[in-house]
């Protein structure tokens, strides 16, 4: 945690944030991808998860899956406009900026999101620092 | 002849075939096989565009192993009809599968491998793709029939092309030469017309050539008959008189003979012999003899009219036919004009020569039908006359006066 929290100095990076009772403790950026493009349904204890979006333009949405796994946006669309296609997958839900999904997450316990790290306040937990 | 040339024209169509059942073999060999080559190869970049296609599609079923969308993929590809079986495998033991493992070993199997769409690195699948091969191969074989085919039809218009111009050029010419050859008489004045079209070519030559053959053989046709008409008169001529010889003067006497027939008249035969030649002979030599042969023969010859005939039928005997004669009177008076000519004198050497001749007359048909009882009844008339005292005429079946 205070590794994290030196880090969240040096730079407001892009931060994946669960509620402060998921048994979730970390979490790879290979496991943050597959679940953000729909891959993965359960990341282990933690089953059929709520995961929570940006806006498709959001700048900081861009910032995450860069360092995530190195999308751009417009693969990230043709990537979502395929999957949509077949009706069976939804895209996750999304919010309108981080402070909205740092809220959101306090709240539930099933939910898990990326905010900018300047938004942070101790009151979630950090499972993944997104390296940019 | 016209026969052998119809033959040579049915050796060239069948020489030309026979070229065009090679080349087109052969040619629909090439043809056939890089035909169907091309359309195997075909089929081939076929599916792999397809692949392309559906390529990302399929990408992403693998990688979020969504069986939906590579339903779709599988479903999309198999609508191709060269595509037999399709079968997609993602991670976590995902297969999607349309015709595949039920007709394993049906054909040629492609496989796509499938890249994860967020790094194109990790491999998150295969796409196998099942060749229709015998689709493939009798779609293939439509086509390469139909090249061959075409090519087989290329080769034929120009083999028919080929005979037809030969046909023309060489072999009707030939025809029409060998044709007009046959209906020339070998030492006519006929001759091979030569055709304009061909007036500079080898059949303008052929056909100066055969005429210039054809004038030669004309000339030696003619050079030959000339001299068999020159041996033929030699044959029935006397050579030191001119006259006609016996056997011809039985020809002439004959046609006298069948022309009376016909006219109710009446021909003369005057058996003539001269008197005492023997002794003109003997006295003055047989010089002096010729000279007066052939006087006697000119003055005989002068004497007749041009449808009479006068021949020496013997060394000093003459024998004359007079055609057309209505009265044994006119011959008898023939007769006696010729033994008046004979009579005058004939110059020999400064020297005068008289000749005196006994002739005895016998008529067809009243003395004979046969040229041999006329002169016996002429001969034995024309003896009369001597046994009388020479220079005389003598009718035949007359008592001597």
């Amino acid at each position: 945690m205070l590794w994290l929290g030196q880090a969240g100095l040096a730079a407001a990076q892009v931060v994946l944030i669960v509620h402060p009772d998921s048994p979730l403790r970390a979490v790879s950026a290979k496991e943050a991808s597959d679940l953000y493009l729909g891959r993965l349904r359960s990341l282990g204890v933690l089953e059929n998860p709520r995961i929570l979006e940006h806006p498709t333009d959001s700048a900081l949405r861009e910032r995450f899956f860069r360092g995530l796994n190195g999308m751009t946006i417009r693969q990230l669309n043709a990537y979502w406009a395929r999957l949509r296609f077949s009706g069976e997958v939804l895209p996750p839900e999304s919010l309108p900026d981080s402070r909205a999904v740092l809220g959101r997450v306090r709240r539930d316990r099933n939910a898990i999101g990326y905010v900018d790290q300047a938004v942070l306040d101790g009151t979630v937990r950090v499972v993944l620092v997104v390296k940019e | 002849m016209i026969r052998l040339i119809a033959r040579i024209e049915l050796r060239l169509a069948a020489a030309v075939s026979a070229g065009l059942l090679f080349f087109s073999l052969a040619a629909g060999f090439i043809t056939y096989a890089s035909a169907f080559a091309e359309q195997v190869e075909q089929a081939s970049e076929l599916q792999q565009q397809l692949v392309r296609a559906v390529q990302a599609q399929a990408e992403v079923a693998a990688f979020a192993l969504n069986e939906e969308i590579a339903s779709g993929v599988v479903e999309g590809l198999m609508a191709c009809p060269v595509v037999k079986g399709v079968r997609l495998r993602g991670g976590a033991g995902m297969v999607v599968e349309d015709g595949f493992s039920a007709n394993e070993g049906a054909g040629v199997v492609r496989s796509f491998t499938l890249y994860s769409p967020v790094d194109r690195i990790e491999v998150v699948g295969t796409l196998d793709v099942l060749q229709n091969d015998a689709e493939v191969e009798a779609e293939a074989r439509r086509r390469a029939i139909n090249h061959a085919f075409i090519m087989f039809m290329q080769l034929a218009f120009a083999a028919f092309m080929v005979f037809s111009v030969a046909r023309s050029l060489v072999t009707q010419p030939v025809i029409r030469l060998a044709e007009a050859l046959a209906t020339i008489r070998p030492g006519s004045a006929q001759r091979l017309p030569l055709e304009r079209a061909h007036a500079n070519d080898e059949f303008g030559r052929l056909t100066q050539s055969t005429n210039a053959l054809l004038e030669a053989a004309a000339r030696a046709i003619d050079e030959v008959e000339r001299q068999r008409d020159q041996l033929e008169i030699l044959a029935t001529h006397d050579q030191l008189t001119g006259l006609p010889l016996k056997r011809l003067a039985y020809d002439r006497f004959q046609m006298a003979a069948s022309h009376a027939v016909r006219t109710k008249k009446c021909v003369a035969l005057l058996f003539i012999d001269l008197d005492a030649f023997k002794a003109i002979n003997d006295s003055l030599g047989h010089a002096a003899g010729d000279v007066v042969l052939k006087e006697v023969a000119l003055r005989l010859v002068e004497a007749l009219r041009e449808s009479d005939t006068a021949a020496r039928v013997g060394g000093d005997e003459f024998m004359v036919i007079l055609s057309g004669i209505e009265t044994p009177d006119a011959a008898y008076k023939v007769g006696e004009k010729l033994v008046q000519r004979i009579a005058e004198p004939i110059e020999y050497q400064g020297q005068t020569l008289q000749v005196g001749v006994s002739i005895g007359v016998a008529l067809f048909p009243e003395h004979g039908n046969g040229l041999d009882t006329l002169r016996q009844q002429a001969d034995a008339a024309m003896y009369a006359v001597k046994r009388r005292g020479k220079k005389g005429v003598g009718l035949a079946g007359t008592p001597v006066a």
